[in-house]
């Protein structure tokens, strides 16, 4: 694979073009990653709206039709609902574990079973969240099990 | 979402094979150590069977019911097993006569099947959840690097 890195100056908004024969899993990786990069995502605390990286949040999570972004200590409230997330991170480090919350991967620590097909996951800061059974296949589907 | 309900009705029918197995295997293996002597009657293998495929069956389809707490969850189960064993293989097939010695035995051994089952579902999630903690670890590992 050949990365071509150029600085042009005034080039305008900066343009990633991926040229390939194949779309192997590799590929399909890096594209994902560079179109979670390329979402902007806004949260809401006290008023103040602030631009949010992808890689600071540990989940999101949805009460009452208004949805909520959790960081490692910090909540915000966001615009977008539950569903169009899930769309917009369809193919990066996110997965849908129940009817109300979108989990990010890399902010797993570890997840165990509970009875009735379901799991807990254990974040990094220590929060824990329930996998349901209903959406245990497609969490597993992202771990390729 | 197609691909997880169809990988939801896999699990389901997974489920039920891990069940009526599970719980015929050890029933078979009780049933020849407590009258194993006077040997056993294919039909009365087939009847033992029926009965841990209609177990099978019911805890398959309760599992989908929407039951939060793991001790009512448990409940359940046994509620289910035991009507199933006493209504359908004591009433219906008339697998053993209601006498107490006999209600007993059987209470002991449909215990005994109770908790070996739940040990071998649980077992293979607990197999499963290592091969997801296997897998959190490794991508730790990649994106430290």
């Amino acid at each position: 694979m050949k990365l071509f890195v150029k600085q042009l100056d005034g080039f305008g908004e900066t343009e990633i073009s991926v040229k390939y024969e194949i779309l192997d899993d590799r590929l399909e990786s890096i594209i994902s990653y560079i179109q979670q990069h390329d979402f902007s995502l806004y949260g809401v605390k006290d008023g103040e709206k602030k631009l949010i990286s992808l890689d600071d949040v540990f989940y999101f999570d949805s009460t009452d039709e208004r949805t909520f972004i959790y960081l490692a200590s910090d909540v915000y409230e966001c615009s977008l609902k539950l569903y169009e997330l899930e769309q917009q991170l369809a193919g990066a480090n996110f997965v849908r574990i129940s009817k109300s919350c979108i989990v990010n991967i890399m902010k797993l620590d570890s997840v165990r079973p509970l009875l009735n097909s379901r799991y807990e996951a254990k974040l990094e800061n220590g929060e824990k969240l329930i996998i349901s059974r209903h959406y245990l296949p497609g969490f597993k589907q992202k771990f390729g099990i | 979402m197609k691909g997880a309900v169809s990988m939801d009705f896999r699990k389901l029918i997974s489920d039920f094979f891990t069940v009526t197995c599970t719980s015929f295997t050890v029933i078979i293996l009780l049933y020849c150590v407590l009258w194993g002597d006077d040997g056993i009657s294919p039909r009365r293998v087939f009847e033992l069977f029926a009965v841990c495929a209609v177990i099978g069956a019911v805890v398959v389809v309760t599992s989908l019911m929407p039951v939060q707490s793991d001790i009512l969850r448990m409940g359940i189960y046994f509620a289910e097993v035991f009507v199933t064993v006493f209504l359908f293989g004591g009433g219906i097939l008339r697998l053993f006569p209601f006498n107490g010695k006999m209600l007993l035995t059987v209470l002991g051994m449909t215990v005994a099947a109770y908790f070996v089952v739940m040990a071998a579902v649980m077992a293979n999630e607990k197999m499963c959840s290592n091969e997801i903690n296997q897998k959190i670890a490794e991508m730790k590992k990649k994106a430290d690097k």
